[in-house]
């Protein structure tokens, strides 16, 4: 089983492969798409600058590094969409990363698949900005070239499963997102702004609006006794804190022969990291050794310092029931 | 162009007791749970009382995991020509394509848009960056091209608050627009979902439920958000009553009224 881990820097490269991870996956956010697009309307769904490497050149030296230690890079172009306008910058974008040696592009816009598979000789593999739930789905993406896919985070094991065994028969290899960032709302169904700019004129810096403090009301007929217990349901997200984790879901994801466990989290430091590739790692091995439920949580309290809670779990049928 | 007023009900029981007298259309179904995709016998009844007053009929349908997709065959095949299928899933696209003779439409779901309202107060943000942010995935060609092929002729748009920049008029496409709310996000982590049981007071993730989306809506107030955000069901949603003044000019020819709140 494969570690996909982020990088943002070529000197990533090199501790993250020697640490566990096979394959790698960047973003590329060039000067003058930032000038006229900013990082609102990001090239690659990260808005902020350190998510992103910062040139051509840097992506070429970071693939030659990873080639030579055995690692393969990705990298993202999955914006949900792209303009007419930003097509051919887009295209070319494609154009010159392939010739930079990237293995695959990840990509969302259905729109693009098809012709960047029809150009290129490249894998293309679907982004979670396009969700996929349901095995036509895979069936439409496999049509338009697609033969790697991200599961996305709003899953089940057992949906999991079902997926990844239609996904095998149309020859498509497969990943499962297990650690950092499980978003309450399904990445390719959620249009909130993760960064807001000042500068764009917004009077306060802000960022993620789905974990902000609220308040919710509960509207309808039910008597107040009930609305406030309904209240108190529907405000789990509020102020609530990233520290979010699948490893113990690996054991499942080896027996339905997923190909990669995925790690979110481009914008972190390198020590985070670092520290997030050996934890999967070691997830792995515990996989390997029949390890208990119990190993698992206990990796989970070395690496947050917390205990395992259902806002931070990705498939809380595995974790808690 | 005439301007058809489409009437969303989610349930049977609304769509029977409201006044339809002012629309031209009945959608029904639901966009972002098949969970609440209606039985058989649920759509046979509304396309009855449809049949009765002379409206023609969309069936609206969510993004679908394999067990909603299992429910929604026996729903698409009792579909007839006349009908539409309302479709926020590629899979459901490709299934709706391949097993029914009834016209797709491009939800919007699959129709991208920058839907955070947040997008408004950016006053000064570059103007090639503001006319962007008002576009959607259909002003792109390949994208047209790609629901060509799947024999879309009609797309679907929320109304944002920063405007509307996808023009259709002259490209073989008619436009809806959904009033007066506006989609921003779904879930499967629904916080609707049991929300009245003390017993998962603390618990979220993927749980069988009650359906209690249909006792339960919620306002969320925050400080970053200028505006109450609404929580129906498994999705987000603003609200915005201004509605643009050029429906026409830009090849809009369908407003869809829906009535969440009442649901």
């Amino acid at each position: 089983m494969n570690i996909l881990a982020p990088f943002a820097k070529k000197s990533e490269v090199e501790p993250l492969t020697k640490a566990g991870a096979s394959e790698l996956y960047c973003g590329l956010v060039d000067s003058a798409w930032q000038k006229t697009y900013t990082l609102v309307s990001s090239i690659n769904l990260r808005h902020d600058k350190i998510a992103n490497l910062e040139s051509l050149e840097e992506l070429k030296q970071s693939c030659e590094i990873a080639h030579s230690l055995g690692s393969k890079v990705f990298l993202t172009l999955n914006a949900h969409f792209y303009s007419e306008k930003q097509l051919p910058i887009v295209m070319q974008q494609a154009e010159e990363a392939v010739k930079a040696g990237v293995d695959s592009l990840i990509i969302a816009d259905a729109s693009i698949i098809s012709k960047i598979h029809k150009e290129f000789d490249v894998e293309i593999s679907l982004s979670t900005g396009n969700p996929v739930f349901n095995s036509q789905a895979i069936d439409f993406f496999a049509d338009l070239g697609v033969s790697r896919m991200v599961f996305p985070r709003h899953l089940t094991v057992e949906e999991i499963k079902e997926l990844a065994g239609h996904a095998r028969e149309k020859k498509m290899s497969t990943e499962c997102f297990v650690l950092n960032v499980i978003c309450p709302y399904i990445d390719g169904l959620c249009t909130f702004q993760h960064l807001v700019e000042e500068s764009l004129g917004f009077t306060k810096a802000t960022s993620l609006a789905c974990r902000a403090s609220y308040k919710a009301t509960a509207l309808g007929k039910e008597s107040d006794e009930k609305k406030r217990i309904a209240e108190g349901h529907a405000s789990l997200w509020s102020n609530s804190i990233m520290r979010d984790c699948g490893l113990c879901a690996i054991p499942f994801f080896k027996k339905f022969e997923v190909d990669s466990v995925k790690i979110a989290g481009r914008a972190h430091s390198l020590e985070k990291k670092l520290s997030d590739v050996k934890a999967v790692k070691q997830a792995i091995e515990l996989t390997n050794s029949n390890a208990s439920k119990e190993r698992f949580r206990e990796l989970y309290f070395e690496l947050f310092h917390n205990k395992c809670d259902y806002k931070n779990c990705y498939y809380a049928g595995v974790g808690f029931e | 162009m005439n301007l058809q007023k489409a009437f969303f009900a989610e349930t049977l029981p609304l769509l029977l007791e409201s006044d339809l007298s002012d629309f031209d259309r009945v959608y029904f179904g639901h966009e972002t749970c098949d969970r609440r995709l209606p039985s058989l016998k649920e759509l046979s009844e509304a396309k009855e009382l449809c049949r009765r007053k002379s409206l023609p009929f969309s069936l609206v349908t969510p993004f679908c995991t394999t067990a909603g997709i299992k429910k929604l065959e026996p729903l698409l095949k009792s579909l007839s020509r006349d009908d539409e299928v309302i479709v926020n899933d590629f899979g459901v696209l490709k299934l709706a394509h391949e097993n029914s003779e009834t016209e797709i439409v491009c939800g919007r779901l699959l129709n991208k848009q920058y839907r955070d309202p947040v997008i408004a107060s950016f006053d000064m943000a570059p103007s090639e960056l503001k006319e962007h942010l008002k576009t959607s995935q259909v002003s792109s060609g390949l994208f047209r091209e790609l629901l060509k092929g799947f024999n879309v002729k009609r797309v679907e748009l929320d109304n944002l608050l920063q405007g509307i920049g996808t023009n259709l008029v002259g490209l073989d496409l008619t436009a809806s627009l959904y009033h007066p709310f506006t989609f921003i996000a779904a879930t499967r982590l629904c916080l609707c979902a049991n929300c009245d049981k003390l017993s998962f007071a603390k618990k979220i993730g993927i749980f069988p439920c009650k359906k209690e989306c249909l006792k339960y809506s919620f306002k969320f107030e925050a400080e970053q958000f200028k505006n109450p955000l609404f929580l129906f069901g498994n999705a987000l949603f603003f609200e915005n009553k201004e509605l643009p003044k050029d429906l026409h000019e830009i090849g809009i020819d369908r407003l869809v009224f829906t009535a969440k709140e009442q649901q």
